[in-house]
């Protein structure tokens, strides 16, 4: 596009400059004027008329036929070239030829100018068609990378919890298993008394047979050894109340031990919920800080698109604004161009005309031009 | 919540084999004691037999001899000296007896007392072990890394 703008640019510059060339040699071409020159006065005048563009040697030329066409009207001789001259100045300005190649220049201008203006407007619906569809193209992957990073994040999320759920149903059976192991540990033990009793002693009377041959009774041997038995039934009775008191202790030692697996395993539990809740927590937190992240980035991602295509739209349109302004300025330089070109060609015309009369020369009867 | 970290299974299992091998080494000792004490018992209840046995013949000759026993005389107080021979046997196996049963008894009392130091010990033990096992679970620890903690 910038080429063919600098393409467009350089054909009009090069249009000026052809249509300044021409306006030169146009409004300065001693060729047109060939007016006779027989005073000083207008020698000077003419002379300072051709200084500026004509060359020396050419300025001579026009000189010796102003003088040949003076010196034929002097010598009356043949064709009055003069009256000639005039009358052909005069058919010029009134007949308008002399603008032909100027209004054609003008309209070559204007349909070259209309054209770039056409192709520079067209450049500028493409451009912003394009930068319109190049965000929305940009605005849509965004959104559909943000809605996919959201269903991702939430996907992750859910895989997350679910494995919670499993690692703490998981850490709720080894809890369950490791109080039931302990638990049946404890009650699989025997109390380490429960056997423990007085190894009863229970003396009989020694001796009866030979009491009985020595024919003497053996009743006092018996009664002796009914006493003794009761002094040992009650010695056995008082370490058998000591087994049975160090019996109790260990049971309710063994009765505390499985009331402390009771609680371990209620407070393991309680525990276990707590954390579960707390990781889940914390995992609903992550996925809502996560969330927000991806919002915040999106708006912020949504909003440089905006901003950049309204920065774009901005340049194009500053850039479309100047271009038909620069096309405007150089049409209307243009057409001033033209313009004065084709009334200092007029001016020149009438110039000349007017200074054709003065040296004698006879326009046709009517209007003058 | 415990730190689960600061479990030492190592030392768990060394301090449980160590009260194993000492309530091992009591059970064992007190066994081979009580079987010496059986032993000593009824090696004296032999000789207390034997003693009895070889004064029985020398006691009737005594009293025999001072004529207060023998064909068609019993005296009373030949019958009180048989009987109080009689009752001192009785009491002489009686106290062995008794003895030998009180020795034996202690040393029951003490081995289940053993029994019962160690099994709180190796309650203790087990206890802080599975105790350890469901605070780890319970602490949900496996979870941890998942959270970049």
């Amino acid at each position: 596009m910038a080429e063919e703008k600098n393409k467009r640019q350089k054909a009009i510059d090069a249009l000026k400059t052809k249509n300044s060339g021409k306006t030169t040699s146009t409004t300065r071409s001693v060729s047109d004027i060939n007016t006779p020159t027989s005073t000083a006065t207008n020698k000077v005048q003419s002379d300072q008329f051709y200084a500026v563009s004509a060359s020396k040697k050419e300025l001579d030329r026009l000189r010796r036929e102003a003088a040949a066409a003076a010196a034929a009207a002097k010598s009356g001789s043949g064709r009055n070239p003069l009256n000639d001259y005039t009358k052909q100045l005069q058919s010029l300005l009134t007949g308008g030829s002399y603008g032909k190649s100027y209004d054609a220049l003008q309209s070559q201008l204007e349909g070259m100018y209309g054209t770039a203006q056409t192709d520079l407007t067209n450049n500028y619906n493409t451009d912003i068609s394009g930068a319109n569809t190049l965000y929305s193209n940009a605005q849509t992957a965004l959104t559909a990378r943000n809605a996919q990073g959201l269903a991702d994040l939430q996907t992750g999320y859910n895989t997350a919890t679910a494995d919670l759920g499993n690692l703490n149903t998981q850490a709720g059976k080894t809890i369950n298993a490791s109080m039931d192991s302990l638990q049946a540990m404890l009650q699989g033990q025997a109390n380490p008394y429960a056997n423990l009793q007085a190894q009863e002693v229970n003396p009989t009377a020694q001796l009866s047979s030979f009491l009985n041959a020595q024919n003497v009774g053996d009743q006092q041997a018996q009664d002796y050894a009914q006493v003794l038995n009761a002094q040992n039934a009650g010695s056995s009775g008082a370490f058998n109340n000591l087994a049975g008191v160090l019996r109790s202790i260990a049971g309710a030692n063994q009765q505390g031990a499985l009331a402390d697996v009771a609680t371990q395993r209620d407070a393991s539990t309680r525990q276990l919920a707590n954390s579960k809740q707390a990781y889940g927590s914390q995992l609903a937190q992550g996925l809502l800080a996560d969330k927000l992240k991806m919002g915040q980035t999106y708006d912020a991602n949504t909003f440089d698109l905006s901003k950049g295509l309204l920065s774009d739209t901005s340049n194009l349109n500053q850039a479309y604004g100047q271009n038909r302004q620069t096309y405007n300025q150089g049409l209307l330089s243009g057409t001033q161009n033209v313009a004065q070109d084709k009334t200092g060609q007029q001016n020149a015309l009438i110039t000349q005309l007017l200074a054709a009369i003065a040296k004698g020369g006879v326009p046709k009867k009517g209007k003058l031009f | 919540m415990s730190d689960t970290s600061n479990f030492d299974y190592l030392s768990y299992g060394q301090r449980k084999r160590a009260a194993g091998s000492q309530y091992g080494a009591s059970a064992a000792k007190s066994a081979y004691s009580q079987f010496l004490a059986q032993q000593r018992g009824n090696r004296q209840a032999f000789d207390i037999n034997k003693q009895f046995e070889q004064a029985a013949p020398r006691l009737v000759s005594g009293y025999t001899q001072r004529g207060l026993a023998g064909p068609g005389v019993q005296s009373g107080i030949y019958s009180r000296g048989l009987t109080d021979f009689a009752n001192q046997k009785t009491d002489a196996i009686n106290a062995n007896e008794l003895g030998t049963a009180r020795d034996i008894q202690q040393m029951r009392l003490e081995d289940a007392g053993n029994l019962d130091a160690y099994n709180a010990q190796f309650n203790q033990l087990e206890f802080e072990k599975q105790s350890n096992i469901a605070n780890t679970a319970a602490s949900l620890t496996a979870w941890k890394p998942f959270l970049g903690a």
